[in-house]
């Protein structure tokens, strides 16, 4: 079976707080019902000392009968069960509850054994106590055990009915009923359990919302995640980390897949221009025979005609339209080449000058004010000063095409210290791309100028950068402009021979 | 009336051979077409062709392998191949081992007979032409004011800095007569070795096109070139026509004459 992480952490939490609970609850009952008894067993004494105090004088004058009510009067008192007066002969003598005196107690009973039996000497006079439960089992009690000493008042008394040997003379026991205590502390422990299952079924749902929102959420989007991953579906970061380590989990997810889209795009796209590279080939190969055999019979159509014959205008038409499927499968044939470079060690700086004096002839860059912001000593780049030339040259191309209304184009180039690559960057103050646009920008035949162009200049030169070893991406919002960024990794060998 | 200009086409595809058909009819040719580079040969073999117009690539036999058997069959020979576009790098070294010329496919009637014309125009072929030679020392193939030709139609002279001055081959002026016009590329224009990169009128109003020697970046032309077009063929006249920035001038190079 499989249980959520969460779920196991609270299982485990719940079962710690329950032993916790149950051991402290259990202990301070001990402690609890220790204290009641105490407090029983000081008002028993007190009871049975102020019964002894009370029947002293019944006792010095052998009034029996105010003996008998002081202790009927006691043991019918609440809280008292019964008041027994016993004789040293074990026989009770007086007792709250009639018809119980004369009755005789052999010595091994448990009231007597308490303190005669169970330690060897003679017992000493000091009050005892000792709990015990009916024989039917329904009841429990505690009984004060108060030996009446015996006193130079009884022994030397006129009645001389007490020898002065004797130590003790009776004794009187006070039983009080438990029932009440027990009641309490049975209240106290069902109270106890209640408000133990309370705070448990509190802590189990505070422990789900804090592991829902601290683990669970953040472990299902990150499963989710991975999962759409798998199966191919990119791009949408997760959302609401927290500052703590399955955030950072998640933000290193979404860095990882962010990564991995931009890499996993330009494989496709490498892909995409092998095959659209491999298909062109393909393809103007099949198509320049059919094409040479429509081109001259067409033109030899109209070199045949007669000077006013109607037909020569759909036969130039014919011609002009052939020469144009030529010019298309040229230009793919071109797009399909991929020049070997012709490597150099370059200065960027070098580069980009040279094609900047190149483009500030041309009347298209009339409206636009280039400024040239190069870092002073550029580290060289190994590549083809030409191709590298003609990717700038196509960028600077497009950059005025899309200010119409002429416009700044900065070019920047900048190495930071410790990075591989050397940038260089080309941006303008146009009206900039929409997202669905930037993305296509570097696909073949994707063209933002309305079929004047057929889409491969940005794919040539994507092509171009990848062949060094660099890469090249885009940034563009509309309304702000577009700029593109070119990396290329240093070069860190022996400069080639001299070229 | 002259002899008919004897022409062999050779080719496996059926549609081209009709169209160079189209392109050579009439009393002043006499065409034999074949299918394959053997039957070609068997061609030559029994008769005397002033021009073989042939593909380059072809089942059996590469059209260069046929060009070097024909020259062997017949030094005098003016061999035209004809290229898909792809195939550039192997139309010019079949200009290096002897070719009179290229063109890529499709062509127009116009640009085929242009080419046939100059082929019979041309005087008689240089005998060691088909030796080719290669860079000796590869230091010395880039130093300043070394030249290195696209036979037939242009050269190139390196520059120390880097830049190359483009001119057209003697042997072209003369195949082309008088020159009337000459068309250059922009400034700033890409021109790709072997394409046409300049179109020239001649006096027979034919419109001759100049296949460029290397591949590169317009940066200057010769404003002489375009005025006066006439004194290009004149001796002692540096006739470069435009100057450019080479783009891929150590791969490129191996494909010229030096």
């Amino acid at each position: 079976m499989k249980l959520h992480i969460s779920t196991k952490i609270v299982i485990a939490v719940l079962i710690l707080v329950t032993l916790v609970i149950g051991i402290s609850s259990s202990l301070a009952f001990r402690f609890y019902r220790k204290a009641l008894i105490d407090e029983m067993t000081a008002a028993g004494m007190q009871i049975a000392q102020t019964v002894v105090s009370g029947i002293h004088g019944g006792l010095m004058v052998n009034d029996r009968h105010a003996i008998r009510e002081l202790i009927r009067a006691v043991g019918g008192q609440e809280g008292v069960a019964q008041v027994r007066l016993y004789d040293l002969g074990g026989e009770i003598r007086y007792s709250s509850v009639s018809g119980e005196e004369g009755t005789s107690f052999p010595m091994d009973n448990p009231t007597c054994r308490a303190c005669h039996l169970a330690e060897g000497g003679p017992p000493s006079l000091e009050p005892r106590t000792r709990m015990y439960r009916e024989k039917d089992g329904a009841a429990s009690f505690l009984s004060v055990l108060d030996p009446i000493a015996n006193e130079p008042g009884c022994s030397n008394a006129a009645c001389h009915v007490h020898h002065g040997s004797r130590r003790a003379l009776g004794l009187l026991e006070v039983i009080v009923p438990m029932e009440r205590m027990e009641r309490r502390v049975n209240t106290g422990k069902l109270h106890t359990a209640l408000f133990g299952l309370a705070s448990l079924l509190a802590i189990t749902l505070i422990l789900i919302v804090i592991a829902r929102w601290l683990i669970i959420t953040p472990v299902e989007k990150l499963v989710r995640a991975t999962q759409r991953v798998a199966e191919g579906e990119w791009g949408r970061p997760i959302s609401g980390a927290h500052q703590d380590e399955l955030g950072d989990l998640i933000r290193s997810f979404n860095k990882m897949q962010e990564n991995l889209e931009v890499s996993q795009r330009q494989l496709m796209l490498s892909e995409k221009l092998a095959s659209v590279g491999k298909l062109a080939a393909g393809v103007a190969h099949e198509i320049n025979n059919p094409l040479t055999g429509i081109l001259t019979f067409a033109e030899d159509l109209l070199d045949e005609s007669a000077p006013g014959d109607p037909r020569r205008e759909d036969y130039e038409v014919i011609m002009r339209e052939a020469i144009r499927c030529r010019n298309i499968v040229r230009n793919l044939l071109d797009f399909a080449r991929q020049d070997e470079l012709s490597v150099a060690t370059v200065d960027m700086n070098d580069v980009i000058r040279r094609t900047v004096t190149l483009v500030r002839r041309l009347a298209q860059f009339q409206n636009c004010h280039i400024i040239e912001m190069l870092q002073g000593t550029l580290p060289l780049v190994k590549g083809d000063p030409g191709q590298l030339q003609q990717v700038f040259l196509n960028l600077l191309v497009n950059a005025t095409e899309a200010m119409t209304e002429g416009g700044e184009i900065h070019i920047i180039t900048r190495h930071l210290k410790g990075d591989p690559l050397v940038e260089t960057v080309v941006a303008d103050t146009g009206p900039g791309m929409e997202p669905d646009q930037i993305k296509r920008i570097f696909e073949p035949f994707y063209s933002t100028k309305h079929g004047k162009t057929q889409g491969l200049g940005l794919s040539v030169s994507w092509g171009i950068i990848e062949q060094h070893g660099g890469s090249m991406d885009v940034k563009s919002s509309v309304g702000e402009g577009t700029s593109f960024t070119v990396r290329l990794p240093i070069y860190w060998g022996k400069p080639p021979r001299p070229g | 009336m002259p002899d008919p200009i004897r022409i062999l086409v050779v080719d496996d595809e059926e549609v081209v051979l009709l169209s160079v058909r189209k392109v050579f009819k009439g009393a002043d040719f006499d065409m034999d077409t074949v299918q394959s580079p053997q039957l070609g040969l068997a061609m030559m073999e029994s008769r005397r062709y002033d021009v073989v117009i042939t593909d380059l690539m072809m089942p059996g036999m590469n059209g260069l392998e046929f060009l070097d058997k024909a020259r062997q069959m017949d030094p005098g020979v003016r061999v035209i191949m004809i290229t898909g576009y792809a195939t550039m790098k192997t139309a010019l070294q079949s200009m290096r081992r002897g070719a009179f010329d290229f063109l890529a496919k499709p062509f127009t009637k116009e640009e085929l007979s242009t080419i046939v014309h100059r082929a019979i125009q041309h005087g008689p072929l240089e005998a060691d032409a088909g030796s080719g030679g290669t860079v000796a020392d590869a230091a010395d193939a880039f130093a300043a004011g070394k030249v290195y030709t696209l036979r037939n139609h242009s050269w190139a002279r390196l520059e120390a800095n880097g830049m190359a001055y483009i001119g057209i081959e003697q042997d072209f002026l003369a195949d082309m007569g008088e020159v009337k016009a000459v068309e250059l590329p922009e400034i700033g224009e890409t021109v790709s070795q072997g394409s046409g990169c300049s179109r020239l009128t001649g006096g027979d109003g034919r419109t001759y096109t100049l296949w460029c020697p290397l591949s590169g970046r317009v940066m200057e032309i010769n404003p002489m070139a375009v005025s006066d077009p006439r004194r290009f063929g004149a001796d002692g006249v540096d006739n470069w026509v435009f100057k450019i920035d080479p783009t891929s001038l150590e791969t490129e190079i191996e494909n010229l004459i030096p």
